[in-house]
């Protein structure tokens, strides 16, 4: 956990072990492999050391602080685990039940660790040592040494502002020609506004204070009169118009915002989403995308007329004369300076708390959304009050980071608007010092004071702009920490034209996290047509090893091939369209039954609707509620029974005419009648289809055509039905009769009860 | 209700120093029934606090090589010295948790946020991954899990020098 940022020159731990076992070098070629770590193996606490754990094919040595404090025979391990769900990454080698700590360092080694650990026991186990894949390594940036997010390869620090930027600019690019022809009209409006002192000064010197000026000069000032208010109805069409185009060149930008932020959350993998409360992802699709669109298409704008303006007045003060107006171009600055540096002062404070604005709203609405989602579970508890009062303390949390805000804020800007203030006094003193020394004319005055204040108007609205920016870019690094996110199901897209449903592991080893295996050499044939059952206790990997089929998640070794093709190498949608799965958990989507079971295909025709309900066994409880396929149900649609959405499930499982077809717990949930009225409907369904289904009944499989059992990560027995029970002393065995006598005495119990 | 006979149904098993000993091997904790016939060698044991924040030292559950249940000790003052030994050395490596004394530098940059820190276990530098999930308030007790779940403790703020709370403040919420 200690990285420190001064780049200390790493040591090579192979000299490290030469300098402290001179026979080391030697035995270079007998040498699996070499562990580095911190933490002593016998001090039984937490005691800091230069340890190193050198794996020789028939030695395991230890060494800390240039001593041997362990050596230990291979032979005399039967495995190596990993063992980092504390405090502590470590490697621990088995001896039948005993252990031995053999490398303990903090969790920045997890990931080696892990990795390590799963070689060497496959080392202790098999005899064979495999070096672990460099995708192990690497998750620390080799520019700046700071870590990668999780799941990413790439540093968000080093090139990270200017990629939020770039990615920013692309989101403007629809909304593009709005944007500029908004940005112009900004200048225009600024343009435009620039000839009112001109005319003033007109005004002023040539009728009102010129003594040659009489009555009949009364139409030319009607003129100059009637320019005024020209100029003014031009600024306010001018105005009008950037407000039009402002909200749709807004309306487009945030459209862009949430399709995209939306396509990128499809497409990160199951473990990326999961990693995101759902309230939080909602937050980010809705109302960050708001904050960055009001940023574009109106601040944006601002930031250009303000800058126009700044230059057209210095254009025009330094054209006309240079010594004197450049004094009065620089007057301008300084309330600008006192003002810059207060903003760069507070930068850190204003930062911080739209982080934490950010923050507790985020968790306000997760808040929300889980109690809302769960309001059965609170009705049921009749804990409503206490949820009323969790939410309160949520919002007024909010409350008080906005009461904080506001305050800073009220304390800062007036600060800001004093100092326009004392600018715009001090170039009213210089002038008025000016004209009474007849260096200057009460129409310059005029003008001079008219420009300075088209200058500090809009000067006085940027000092909103680190508010907005501020907001702006909380809200981008939020948008863009997902957008950024690789952790993407990747695909290349390649199809099969027509499937069998021929279904091969090969050598499959799958672990969620490095070195703890879920699955390891799982290979099988499934030819089409077959029904493979699995079984095994839970957490033996059945879910895995379909959801590796749907490619919810990618085999770590090994491979699965649908059709004699690898799954990683065909596209979604041919995925898609070859696999179908019914799981245990039915969600419905809010929307017609018809809706529902087109789910996955949503080019259904009726006809395939209604088919598939029929062969789910859906179609005459469909017909009997008033709507039929037309119904809603879901959110604020109709109830439906467990059996009723199980079989929705099922038709949409099979509208695809999926050639292969999982059935996860499909039935498990339901009744003894409705498993059996849709086991019936899955007995039929399932010829012609390859079909893997996991059951907790076992009965239910008795059909398969082959039955799978995992255990301990392996393939422990595999055979029919009736060869399975042939082995008494086989896991399958043990189980059909475990349930069997569960079953009898539940039927005495009901005999007994009657 | 009547606990014991709910603790039965529940299949809770308190492991009290009449009807178990631990004993150390190769530093890891092992554990042997006590009966009428003996002791009884159950084999090697994870321990672990099921209340880490609340009970460091009671309701220490001990679980087997394959993360099974097999009972809770309620009280390690309870049991002999060897005892809470071995079995305290496997919970300060399970909760191995440095103390921050003082906070040098807090910044923070593109949903991380870097830390430098004085801790019980020396100076330490550190970044913690979307600081508003990885920092967590229990009361005025704060921990911070950094980028590879390593994990910090400052036990409480309030006891930090007013300055460097300032550089927390944003996480007090």
């Amino acid at each position: 956990m200690v990285f420190r940022k001064k780049k200390v020159k790493k040591e090579d731990p192979e000299q490290v072990l030469f300098a402290w076992d001179e026979t080391a070098e030697a035995r270079k070629a007998d040498r699996l492999t070499l562990i580095p770590y911190r933490f002593s193996i016998l001090a039984g606490g937490v005691k800091r050391v230069k340890g190193i754990l050198a794996v020789y094919r028939d030695n395991v040595e230890n060494y800390e602080d240039g001593t041997l404090v362990s050596r230990r025979a291979a032979k005399d391990f039967d495995g190596a685990r990993p063992a980092a769900d504390g405090s502590l990454a470590s490697i621990v080698f088995t001896v039948g039940d005993g252990r031995f700590l053999a490398a303990s360092s903090d969790l920045k080694q997890k990931k080696r660790f892990g990795a390590e650990a799963g070689a060497l026991d496959r080392y202790f186990e098999e005899g064979v040592y495999k070096k672990p894949a460099a995708r192990q390594a690497g998750s620390v940036c080799p520019k700046c040494g700071r870590p990668f997010k999780p799941g990413s390869g790439v540093c968000t620090h080093c090139g990270g502002k200017k990629r939020q930027i770039l990615w920013l600019l692309s989101m403007m690019k629809p909304a593009l020609p709005l944007i500029i022809l908004s940005t112009v009209i900004c200048i225009a409006f600024s343009a435009v506004g620039l000839i009112l002192p001109s005319i003033s000064k007109t005004m002023v010197d040539g009728y009102l204070k010129n003594p040659a000026a009489t009555k009949r000069d009364v139409p030319v000032y009607l003129l100059i009169v009637l320019l005024f208010f020209g100029v003014t109805v031009a600024q306010r069409v001018l105005s009008a118009l950037r407000s039009a185009i402002s909200a749709r060149s807004g309306s487009k930008i945030v459209r862009t915002l949430r399709a995209s932020v939306f396509e990128k959350v499809q497409a990160l993998s199951l473990s990326a989403v999961n990693r995101r409360t759902a309230g939080e992802l909602m937050k980010r699709v809705s109302s960050d995308t708001q904050v960055i669109e009001g940023f574009l298409s109106t601040t944006l704008g601002m930031i250009a007329e303000i800058a126009f303006t700044l230059v057209a007045v210095a254009v025009i003060l330094i054209s006309n004369d240079l010594s004197l107006n450049t004094h009065l171009f620089l007057l301008l600055f300084v309330p600008l300076i006192p003002a810059a540096i207060l903003f760069l002062v507070f930068h850190r404070k204003i930062h911080s708390i739209y982080g934490t604005l950010w923050k507790v709203s985020a968790r306000a609405s997760a808040m929300m959304h889980d109690i809302f989602s769960g309001i059965r579970v609170v009705k049921v508890f009749g804990r409503e009050k206490g949820e009323i009062a969790r939410y309160d303390r949520a919002i007024d949390a909010m409350r008080k980071i906005e009461k904080h805000n506001e305050t800073f804020w009220a304390i800062l800007q007036p600060i800001v608007n004093f100092l326009f203030c004392v600018g715009e006094y001090l170039i009213l003193y210089f002038i008025g010092r000016e004209v009474l020394g007849d260096t200057m004319t009460l129409g310059d005055m005029t003008r001079y004071a008219m420009l300075a204040s088209m200058v500090f108007a809009p000067l006085r609205t940027l000092a909103f702009l680190p508010r907005r920016i501020a907001r702006a870019a909380t809200s981008v690094s939020k948008i863009y920490d997902v957008m950024n996110d690789p952790d993407v199901t990747e695909t290349n897209g390649g199809a099969v034209t027509e499937t069998k449903g021929r279904l091969t592991f090969r050598d499959v080893t799958f672990g969620y996290e490095p070195g703890k295996d879920v699955l390891r050499h799982i290979s099988f044939d499934v030819h089409p047509g077959e029904m493979i059952g699995l079984v095994g206790r839970s957490g033996a990997g059945k879910s895995t090893l379909t959801n590796l089929v749907m490619r919810l998640y990618d085999a770590d070794e090994g491979e699965i091939l649908i059709d004699g093709t690898d799954v990683r190498e065909l596209s979604k949608a041919t995925i898609k369209n070859t696999v179908g799965a019914v799981l245990q958990e039915t969600f419905l989507f809010s929307g017609t039954v018809a809706q529902n079971i087109a789910y996955g295909k949503p080019g259904a025709t009726r006809e395939e609707i209604i088919a598939a309900a029929q062969l789910a066994g859906a179609h005459e409880f469909i017909m009997k509620m008033p709507d039929g396929y037309d119904s809603h149900v879901g959110e604020k649609g109709n109830t439906l029974s467990g059996g009723e959405k199980q079989r929705i499930a099922i038709a949409r499982a099979l509208v695809l005419d999926p050639k292969i077809l999982i059935l996860d717990e499909a039935t498990s949930a339901l009744d003894t009648h409705t498993e059996k009225v849709i086991q019936d409907a899955i007995s039929k369904l399932i010829a012609g289809r390859t079909t893997i289904a996991i059951a907790h009944r076992l009965s239910t499989l008795r059909n398969a055509t082959r039955i799978i059992v995992l255990d301990d990560r392996r393939i422990a027995e595999e055979g029919t039905h009736e060869e399975l029970m042939r082995n008494e002393n086989g896991i399958y065995y043990r189980l059909v009769m475990a349930q069997r006598q569960m079953s009898q005495k539940k039927t005495k119990e009901g005999t007994g009860r009657r | 209700m009547n606990n014991n006979g709910f603790y039965e149904i529940a299949g809770l098993t308190l492991f009290e120093p009449s009807n178990s000993v631990i004993r150390g091997e190769n530093g890891f904790p092992v554990l042997f029934t006590k009966s009428k016939e003996g002791e009884k060698r159950v084999g090697v044991v994870e321990a672990k606090r099921a209340f880490p924040f609340e009970c460091e030292n009671e309701y220490i559950v001990l679980e087997d090589g394959e993360g099974r249940d097999l009972g809770v000790i309620r009280d390690l003052a309870a049991r002999s010295e060897s005892e809470r030994a071995v079995l305290g050395a496997c919970l300060e490596r399970r909760y191995y948790m440095p103390k921050i004394r003082g906070l040098y530098k807090v910044s923070d940059k593109f949903g991380f946020c870097y830390f430098k820190a004085s801790t019980d276990a020396g100076d330490v530098e550190f970044s913690v991954h979307d600081p508003y999930k990885s920092i967590v308030l229990l009361g005025r007790r704060m921990i911070l899990t950094d980028a590879d779940g390593n994990r910090f403790e400052i036990p409480d703020v309030d006891a930090l020098p007013k300055k460097d709370r300032k550089k927390i403040e944003q996480f007090l919420y």
